[in-house]
């Protein structure tokens, strides 16, 4: 999975169609506990893959968020 | 060979309910029908002001009793979990022996767990009857974690519902055991991701822990609510539980084909359905019953075996598999062959 691939599909999981690699989290909103729980469960789903949820709270920018995945899955 | 063997189930439920149009209107951004998506539930039943866990499961057991007619004076093991006990003390067990009529002769006492609370009072109840120390045995569960719960964290309210179950387990002679093997586990590491942080001895109840705070994703609770880090909960939820399914079939020597109903504990639909795919289980033996009554904690396995019980899913020798996993964390699971007395 390419890193825009993987953008696309957080953005659309999320429904979040401006969801930038530059889009800061730690002060919006839309990132609450459902939208990382629709990750985790996106990825386990499709993916089998289970990432840290600690790290994926701590993620300050969606970039970090892209990072924290490609890395798990390698 | 004498063994402990599940006569019968049954369940209470309180009477208010709580529906998803109640809640969306309390949450911004929140309608019925996505915290039905996120959840699955349609409503949850919520515990009167004056009704404790003893109220609930004396109700249950009451039903179980009266339906399978069961002398009262038989009952020798009286064991009740819950989280949310009448008192600190006495034992809350002590005030279900005297209120159910009971002798003196029970054997009565709590233990604290929340969704694993089922396997582990099987295995302890299976222990005692195994062991000739008991007979004729009451597992009840019963909690209402709606207490705990600020009406305006969505994070716990949308899912929590209170209940009690009960469980008549009897010393019978079988060829094999009737309920096992068990697997039982514990990971403390997690404590701080699904508690009651303020109320009891490690930190009593001061002013300050009555102050209101609202977290990143807009819910509000105090130091004495009900606090739970979903994403973490779900992340050993998925690591967890397909290890203790592989398990505990691994030490049946069966496989998960040689099961005819799986039963989990009804956490939300988000996690049950991704068990569900990661242990490739299909429908027609994975069951789900939560969706009138939320996540009862201690008592959501036994009300959805009751259910398949009363449709009509459950045939004499059927292997059920159950399995509770949450606060703590704790974990559990074991088998169950169906076959109680005729």
């Amino acid at each position: 999975m390419t890193r825009a691939e993987l953008l696309r599909k957080l953005a659309a999981q999320l429904d979040w169609p401006d969801l930038q690699e530059s889009t800061r989290l730690d002060d919006d909103a839309r990132w609450d506990s459902v939208a990382q729980l629709d990750i985790l469960m996106l990825l386990q789903r499709d993916h089998a893959m289970s990432v840290s949820a600690q790290e994926l709270q701590e993620s300050a920018t969606m970039a970090d968020v892209l990072d924290l995945v490609l890395a798990t899955e390698s | 060979m004498r063994t402990a063997v599940i006569q019968g189930i049954d369940h209470y439920l309180p009477e208010e309910r709580l529906t998803n149009a109640e809640l969306s209107a309390l949450y911004p951004g929140w309608t019925a029908d996505k915290i039905l998506e996120k959840t699955g539930i349609l409503e949850r039943r919520i515990a009167a002001d004056t009704e404790c866990a003893s109220d609930l499961a004396v109700r249950a057991a009451d039903r179980l009793l009266e339906r399978l007619d069961v002398d009262r004076s038989r009952i020798d093991l009286l064991v009740f979990c819950t989280q949310s006990p009448d008192h600190f003390l006495p034992t809350t067990a002590c005030l279900i022996q005297e209120r159910l009529g009971l002798g003196t002769n029970v054997a009565a006492f709590d233990y604290n767990l929340g969704c694993s609370a089922f396997p582990y009072g099987l295995a302890i109840v299976r222990g005692l009857i195994d062991a000739g120390i008991a007979s004729t045995a009451l597992l009840l569960m019963a909690d209402t974690y709606s207490k705990f719960i600020h009406p305006l964290d969505k994070s716990v309210r949308t899912l929590f519902g209170d209940a009690a179950s009960a469980v008549l387990i009897t010393a019978e002679e079988r060829a094999a055991p009737s309920i096992g093997p068990f697997v039982l586990g514990t990971d403390g590491t997690g404590a701080g991701n699904l508690i009651v942080p303020a109320g009891a001895m490690r930190h009593p109840l001061a002013t300050a822990d009555l102050a209101e705070k609202t977290d990143k994703s807009d819910n509000t609770r105090t130091a004495a609510n009900l606090f739970m880090n979903g994403p973490a909960i779900f992340e050993f939820t998925v690591k967890r539980v397909p290890a203790l399914i592989r398990d505990v079939v691994a030490a049946a020597e069966i496989s998960l084909d040689d099961v005819d109903l799986v039963i989990l504990h009804q956490a939300s639909e988000m996690l049950l359905a991704t068990l569900q795919g990661s242990l490739r289980i299909p429908d027609e033996k994975f069951v789900r019953h939560y969706s009138r009554c939320g996540n009862t904690v201690s008592s959501t396995i036994p009300i959805a075996l009751q259910s398949v019980i009363d449709a009509g899913r459950v045939a004499r020798g059927d292997v059920l598999l159950v399995a509770g996993f949450g606060v703590g964390y704790s974990w559990g699971a074991n088998l169950i062959r169906w076959e109680p007395n005729a």
